[in-house]
């Protein structure tokens, strides 16, 4: 799998520990993006005060007095 | 259909996984090898691949979970730096104590029942602690690096060991003191168990931070995670030169888990620690009572056991990330309720 098995074994571990460490740091710049993106209507959604459906259509961002009724 | 030769479905049952455990190595900073390893096994993986894969997955987590932590301002390095060079020196002496028993030839039955016990005692241990504080009691999740801790919130026997002054005394996160002797003396002995028993230690050195040296709960968690990055880094690449890590399986459960541990790390803001140590301690009791039970399927040869222990520990994975989920969404709605009466007054 991703073509490492032909280098040498401390190579290959090095190579391994570094895809791992790499598929870490870019799952967590990418999750990072979608949370700060899509977090605050997960969050509305999670509280009540948003349906699904409307995170979907993306009708549910956060209103200026934090979604309190008026 | 197939990805990378894997089949999808495999894929779908890694990734799914991987977000259960990552709710749960989030939250508590452990959890990572001591259900994943168990799990492969039981799925068929050579004992070396399981333990290797497991490794690997459990430093890519600890990465993420470590990064998000320290956005949180919830790692101590200090500590940490001080916590991995004990850890290293006890793993060291541990592992002559391990060797030394495999000469004998009672390796085997001593790490086995030691585990049992270790994990049982510790599960009780947390259980009773939280049950005494009746759910109320525990320490606030968010920490204010300058804000000093109250006396009543550090644990008897961590008041005992920041008692004794034996200088260079080091400041930690919390706002407190403690001799480095003390810290070191800490991390050679959970480092001694690790090694001895073979595990990574996560559910030895988190508690041991809070109840030994009184670092508060999230910084305990934080600063663990930011000890396994090295430990579980190391380890990874000592295996995988013999090529025993498996990418098909640490690549599919690293991208379910780095979303749990993002969820299970935010979590830590919003749940109250009290409400959720109970369920910390009844995992601990459950994978002792799987290993136990594992442990006899081999010794009476019951195959079945294996397929037994194997649900025990996936259940009371399910049950506390479960309640993790279920506490922080609760907080959310609390908190919204709160601001909505606010709004109406």
């Amino acid at each position: 799998m991703f073509g490492i098995e032909t280098l040498g074994p401390n190579a290959q571990a090095a190579a391994l520990v570094g895809i791992v460490l790499a598929e870490a740091v870019v799952l967590y710049v990418v999750y990072g993006w979608l949370e700060s993106t899509f977090g605050p209507s997960v969050t509305r959604v999670l509280q009540g005060r948003c349906a699904v459906m409307d995170l979907v259509f993306g009708r549910c961002s956060a209103a200026e007095n934090g979604g309190a009724r008026q | 259909m197939e990805l990378f030769g894997v089949s999808a479905t495999l894929i779908a049952t890694f990734v799914g996984f991987g977000l259960l455990i990552g709710i749960l190595f989030g939250f508590f900073g452990m959890g990572g090898s001591f259900l994943v390893t168990p799990a492969l096994l039981v799925m068929g993986y050579e004992s070396t691949t399981a333990v290797a894969s497991g490794l690997a997955f459990v430093f890519g987590t600890s990465v993420i979970a470590t990064l998000k932590h320290r956005d949180l301002g919830q790692v101590d390095y200090k500590l940490g730096v001080l916590m991995i060079a004990g850890t290293t020196a006890g793993i060291e002496v541990g592992k002559i104590g391990l060797e030394a028993l495999e000469h004998m030839g009672r390796a085997d039955t001593v790490v086995s029942v030691a585990y049992v016990f270790l994990l049982g005692g510790i599960g009780l241990f947390v259980t009773r602690e939280a049950l005494k504080s009746d759910g109320g009691g525990g320490l606030e999740h968010d920490v204010d690096e300058d804000a000093d801790v109250d006396d009543a919130e550090i644990p008897e026997v961590a008041q005992k060991i920041q008692s004794y002054r034996i200088p260079p005394m080091m400041e930690l996160r919390g706002g407190f003191r403690v001799s480095l002797w003390m810290i070191l003396l800490v991390a050679f002995a959970t480092g001694l168990l690790s090694g001895f028993l073979g595990v990574g230690g996560g559910f030895i050195r988190m508690p041991a931070l809070f109840y030994l040296i009184g670092v508060p709960v999230p910084v305990a968690v934080g600063t663990d995670l930011f000890e396994i990055v090295f430990s579980g880094g190391i380890g990874s690449f000592l295996y995988a030169q013999s090529g025993a890590v498996d990418l098909s399986i640490v690549v599919p459960l690293l991208s379910g888990s780095a979303l749990g541990a993002r969820l299970g790390a935010a979590a830590t803001s919003l749940v109250d620690e009290g409400d959720i140590k109970v369920y910390f301690g009844v995992m601990l009791l459950l994978g002792a009572i799987a290993v136990a039970v594992r442990k006899l399927g081999g010794v009476f040869e019951i195959p079945v056991m294996d397929t037994v222990s194997l649900v025990i520990i996936l259940g009371a994975a399910l049950l506390v990330s479960g309640a993790v989920t279920y506490s922080a969404i609760r907080e959310l709605r609390d908190e919204a309720d709160g601001r909505t009466v606010a709004a109406d007054v």
